[in-house]
Parts: structure tokens; sequence; C-alpha cells
């Protein structure tokens, strides 16, 4: 008994809470800035400036990890009595979320939409929510999986109803919370269902358990253990299907987009979406585990085969909803659909390539890296090229105080580089060659067309993907038109000048999109190792 | 098992009969004179305004908040101080070994007589787990106390006035002779007042 609690001591003092600083730094970063506002000296030390400075301090101590882990200096491990785990996948995306809350924190000081005076309550939110997005990346067990999205949504709720006394925005929030309640609620039945029929709720354990119950008997999909643990499974595919924005748990994605501000959907559509298919990637590896009788593998084929099929009608459905927007904000709510359905196919190929049964020469594990790889690449180019385009969308908002795109016309004559940015943000989120986004799209492509050879239902939804390239380039390229070919409008509203450094960070965001298109090597193999991290 | 069954048996039929007999007894004696105050809607004894269906001050709300912060912390506290209850009691040096070995079933949720005397937990771990829960405990209501500090001070906490009293104090201030105040001036005299 003393040794175990000495262990318990051990293992959370020395050991979990050496592994958790860039989270506990980010913790720390919240209460230093509700102590500046109360001890009234916000007007010297801003609540921005508190928040990108610790972004910043815990980004960096992420990536000394990544180094740290990258060098075998530093070992993963499991912490918190096997709540949480930290390896490469983990810090990868500490360090990918963290980014993100540095952009989003700047774009919003050049924006300027909390004002000082609720700029602590923002930032509050922004970093709590990305405390969440971290833990997701990094949970081992059901229970850290629920209280993690919980965590990254609720301040999500309260940010989209950010801008006080406008009505859609209220709505949007409602909407947000109505359907994020509902779907918390689904993904907690089917944490119970899980965790009661297996007698674990750690992530590792779970395939080891399930299998054991099933390989008692023959298995037929009248198997009531089978039944349960499927249905645990796909209740809690719901829960993440709503933070992915998955068709057909997509509703709220537009309207909260349109009613939240550019920055807080910039963030949403690309922080959030990181932290779930992190999550969803570790939940998928931890039900298909390393070995399953062969009958359990045909199941889990025909899972893998209906998150194809609902990858390609989410893509799908977000590109052909897409053309009928006005509201710019309101198409990029659907063109984020569309990527999550791209994104999601290359889950779909990593379900399929280790369910299935294929020729002795197919390396499976190998196929598997390469999928999640696919993942890794297109998320890190999707942080810059969307974040981009809703950037630039916040810049012309503050100059025309619209949204919608007709109110665009001529605008490159006006702001010439928020349109170029704007123009190859956009192309990259098509997928034009020399662009990030096609790198992304072709990894994901590749890996599809390998899990083809184990079921040929995915060369069908590499079909409709491809398809789906094509149709996105319309609605994409009718608001660059819009932009560059429309005439200059006689009359303005004046509005204020945008910040100095607009431009300048707008380019910002634009140059790692080019970068990442041509110098694709050192990202890609970076993306290598850490999928491969996942398969050991 | 029919013990417990009995039991409830025997609880809902005292339960019953201890309600029935009271009405019963007034049935029988009482006096009957209807009247129409009597058969009136309740309310705390003076004469009923309106009807229930009202709408509910949005107000109330920032206490319904409060409550539910410091309820869900009272929550939080009382397991801890469970085990540091115990743990508090397991430092002691004089606890015989025996009562030692009982406090730390207690603690460890084992069911009574499952150890020995020297598998208690001994004082200096019990020290340790002391220490740890005090440090834990004040980083958490710490935190939450800075969350609560700021909430008051911005001044969220204050009673929103309805509109028609906002109002009033508006004009109350505009009547006020002062030099024209700066803006943060105001803000923070509406804060206070």
């Amino acid at each position: 008994m003393p040794t175990l609690l000495n262990e318990l001591l051990a293992d959370t003092i020395q050991r979990s809470l050496h592994l958790f600083v860039p989270e506990l730094i980010v913790c720390a970063t919240i209460v230093v800035m509700l102590l500046v506002r109360v001890f009234g000296l916000h007007r010297w030390l801003p609540a921005r400036w508190v928040t990108v400075f610790g972004a910043m301090v815990a980004m960096a101590w992420a990536l000394y990890q990544f180094v740290g882990l990258r060098q075998e200096t530093l070992q993963p491990a499991v912490v918190f009595t096997g709540m949480l785990i930290v390896d490469q996948f983990t810090v990868f995306f500490r360090v990918f979320l963290l980014l993100a809350l540095v952009l989003v924190t700047a774009l919003s000081v050049l924006t300027e939409v909390p004002d000082d005076d609720d700029g602590a309550d923002f930032y509050t939110l922004l970093l709590g929510s990305t405390l969440g997005m971290m833990l997701m990346a990094a949970s081992n067990h059901l229970l850290m999986l629920f209280l993690s999205v919980e965590m990254t949504s609720v301040p999500s709720y309260v940010m989209v109803g950010f801008l006080k006394g406008r009505r859609r925005s209220s709505e949007a929030a409602l909407k947000y919370v109505v359907y994020g309640a509902g779907a918390a609620g689904i993904m907690l039945y089917g944490v119970s269902l899980l965790a009661g029929l297996t007698g674990t709720a750690n992530l590792h354990e779970l395939a080891v358990r399930i299998g054991t119950l099933l390989s008692a008997g023959h298995v037929s999909l009248g198997d009531p253990i089978l039944q349960t643990a499927l249905l645990g499974v796909l209740f809690v595919f719901v829960g993440l299907a709503f933070k992915l924005s998955v068709v057909p748990f997509h509703f709220w994605c537009p309207d909260a987009f349109e009613g939240a501000a550019a920055e807080v959907a910039g963030f949403l559509s690309v922080a959030s979406k990181a932290g779930a298919f992190a999550l969803l990637t570790r939940f998928v590896l931890a039900i298909l585990g390393d070995y399953q009788p062969v009958e359990v593998r045909h199941v889990y084929l025909v899972v893998g085969i209906g998150v194809g099929v609902i990858a390609a009608v989410t893509a799908t459905f977000g590109n052909l909803a897409a053309y009928a927007q006005t509201n710019m904000k309101r198409l990029l709510a659907y063109s984020t659909i569309a990527h999550a359905g791209y994104m999601l196919m290359a889950v779909a190929a990593l379900i399929v390539v280790l369910t299935g049964t294929a020729a002795p020469t197919f390396d499976v594990f190998a196929e598997a890296q390469r999928a999640v790889q696919g993942l890794l690449y297109y998320l890190s180019v999707y942080l810059f090229m969307n974040l981009g385009a809703f950037a630039v969308v916040a810049m012309i908002r503050n100059r025309l105080l619209s949204e919608d795109i007709d109110s665009y016309q001529g605008l490159a004559r006006e702001m010439p580089v928020l349109c170029v940015v704007m123009a190859v943000c956009l192309f990259s989120l098509v997928g034009v060659p020399p662009l990030g986004g096609f790198v992304g799209k072709f990894m994901i492509f590749a890996s599809l067309f390998q899990a083809g050879f184990v079921h040929w239902s995915m060369w069908a939804v590499l079909v409709i993907g491809g398809l789906n390239t094509l149709f996105s380039l319309f609605y994409y390229v009718r608001v660059l038109k819009v932009m560059f070919l429309g005439e200059l409008p006689e009359q303005r509203p004046a509005a204020a000048m945008a910040a100095s450094g607009s431009s300048a960070f707008a380019v910002l965001l634009a140059v790692p999109v080019l970068l990442l298109g041509v110098f694709v090597h050192r990202l890609s193999a970076a993306a290598n190792e850490v999928a491969g991290t996942l398969f050991r | 098992m029919p013990d417990v069954v009995g039991h409830l048996l025997l609880f809902a039929l005292t339960g019953s009969l201890m309600l029935l007999i009271p009405l019963l007894i007034g049935k029988l004696i009482r006096p009957s004179v209807r009247s129409p105050e009597k058969d009136a809607i309740y309310e705390c004894g003076e004469p009923t305004i309106g009807s229930s269906f009202i709408q509910f001050d949005l107000r109330f709300y920032t206490v319904a908040l409060l409550f539910i912060v410091f309820d869900v912390e009272v929550a939080f506290f009382f397991p801890w101080a469970a085990v540091y209850g115990t743990a508090g009691q397991l430092a002691d040096q004089r606890v015989p070994p025996a009562v030692a070995a009982q406090l730390t079933e207690q603690l460890a949720s084992l069911p009574a007589g499952t150890l020995k005397p020297d598998q208690a937990i001994d004082p200096q771990t019990a020290l340790a787990l002391l220490k740890t829960g005090l440090v834990d405990i004040l980083v958490f209501f710490g935190v939450l106390l800075v969350g609560f500090a700021y909430v008051w001070k911005r001044g969220d906490l204050d009673w929103v006035r309805s509109l028609a009293r906002q109002t009033e104090h508006r004009q109350h201030l505009a009547r006020t002779p002062t030099v024209v105040p700066p803006p943060e001036a105001t803000r923070q005299e509406s804060t206070v007042a």
C-alpha cells in the first residue's frame, strides 16, 4: 500500500508534470491574465500581449519536447496513471495548436475584435479551448476523450456568441450549444457502452478486451457483444463527427461560422478540426488494435468503408452547398465541411488498410503510416491556407463592414495584397499544383489508391474526391472573379483604415502555403516520423 | 432479501397510514362551511395578483451562476476532505498500528479487515500525501478565487438595473453639474453606483 502511494506521487510529480509543461504554461497564462486585470494593470499590460507571450513560451517548450523526442533524449510516456499519452504525435499537435493560437491571437490584435475591456474574457476562452484541444490529441482514456471534447466545446460556444447584442451571433451560439449538447450526450452513451462492455476505459486495452470477448464464440453480426461494441463505437463517432462537422452532423457549422467573428470561425475551422482528427485517429487505432480475428476484421472493414462513404458524401455536400452562398463566411464554412470530408478520407483509408486482408506483398503498417502522414500534412497546410482566407475576410470586413461576396467588387484595385493572398489561399484550397493544398490532397488520394487494393470501394471514394476537387474550383474562382474583374463601385462606406501590419500578416500566412507546395520533403518526413510512432 | 422487502412494505404501509388517519379524522370532525375564499389560490396569505404564468426575471441568473460555481467547488472539496482527514490521522505517530490499518482501509476503499497492521500506511508517507493534498487544494481553490475576483472586479456580479431604472440613473448623472467626465471615469462610476 505505501509503495502504491509512493508510486502514484512519483508518477505525478516526477514524470507526468514534467511532460505536461506546455499545458501548464497555458493554464498559468490564463491565471496571470486574470490577475493582471484584477489588479488593474491591463492598461500597461493588455491581455493580448499576455496571451501571445504565454502561447509563445508554451510553443517553444513544445518544440523543445518535439526535438527531444526525435533525438530520444526524452522518452514517450503514458502519464497521469494512464489518462494521457505523451509521444511525438501528441507533441506534434501541441506545436500545431499553439501555433494556431499564436496566429489567431495576432490576427485578433490586428483586426481588434475584442476591445481592451473584453480582451481578458476573449483570450481566456481562446486559451481554454486550445487547452482542451491539446488534451484531445493526448487522450489515452475514454473519460479524457469525453472531457477534452467538452473542454474544447464549451469555450467555443461562448466565443461564437462573443459579439454581444447581435442577433445572428446569439442565434449561432444557441444552435451550436444545443447541437453540441446532444452530440456530447450521445458520445457519453457510447463511452459508457464501451467501458461497460470491456471493463476498462483505457484506450490501449480496448482492442484486446473486445478481441477476447469475441473470440469466445463464433463472431456474427447477431452477436450481442459485437452489436454493443459497434454501437459504442458508432456513438463515439457521432460525437467526433459533430466536432468535425461531417455530414449528417454539419448543420451547426454554416450558422455558427456566419454568426461568429471571422477570427473565431477561422480558429474553430482549423484548430478544433485538428484536435478532433488527432482524437479520431487515436480512437480508431485503439479500436482496431494490433491483431483481431479475421471475422472481426471483416466487420471493421465495413466500418471503414462506411467512413469512406460518409467522407465522400461530406465532401460532395460541402462543395455543392457552397455554390449558392452569397456570404463569404458561409461559403468558407461549407468549404470547411468539404475539407473535413477530404481529411476523413485519409481516416477511411487508414481503417481499410489496417483491417483488410490483402496480398502478402502489401505492407500494411507502411501504408497505414502513409495515410496518417497525409492527414498530418494536409492539416498543416490547412492551418495556413484556411486561416489565411479567414484572416483576409476579417481584414476586408474592417474596411467594407461587409462579408457579402457582392461587396467585394473590384477590391483588387484597392487592396491588391490582400486579394492576392486570398487568391493563393483559395487556389490552395482547391489543390492547384504549385501550392501546399495540392501536396496534401495528393498524399491523401495516394493512400486512398493504395487502400483500393484492399477493397475496391476506396477507388470509388477516390474518384468522387477527384471530381469534388474539380467542382470546388468553380465557386472559389467565382469569389476571385468578383474581386479581380469586378468594377470598383463609386461609393464605398468610409471605414477605419486597416492596421498597418495586416497586409504583412496576410502575406506571412500565404508564404508557408507556397513553401509547403514546393519544399515538401522536410514536413512530409517529419509527418511520416510522427505517424510512425503510432504503429510501433 | 425477504427481510428487506418486509421492512420496505412495513415502512410504506406505516407512511400511508400516518398520512391517511389525520385526513380521515379531519374529514369526520371539521365543520363544512364553504366560501369562495377557501377555493382561491393561496399565495402566502396575500391576495393573488394575476396569473402564475409570468416572465421570470433573467437577472436572477447571476445568483444561479454563483450558486453553481460554489456548489461544484464544494462537491470537489468533499472527496478531498475525506482523504485529507484520514491522511492527517495516519500522519500522527501515536496512532496504534491496528487503527492505522483500519484508516488505510478507509482511505483505499477496501473492505474492513483485509489489511494486517503492518500493511498500514506509515506516517512519513501519510505526511507526504497530506502535503501533496494541501498543495493540490490550494492551487485548485486559488485558481477558482482568481476567476471569482476577476468577475467581481469587472462588475459582472452587480445587480443589473431594469431598463427604466437605467435611464433614470443616466438622467440623474446628466443632471449632476460636473465637468464632462472622460469615458473611463463614467464607466467606473456606474459600476460603483
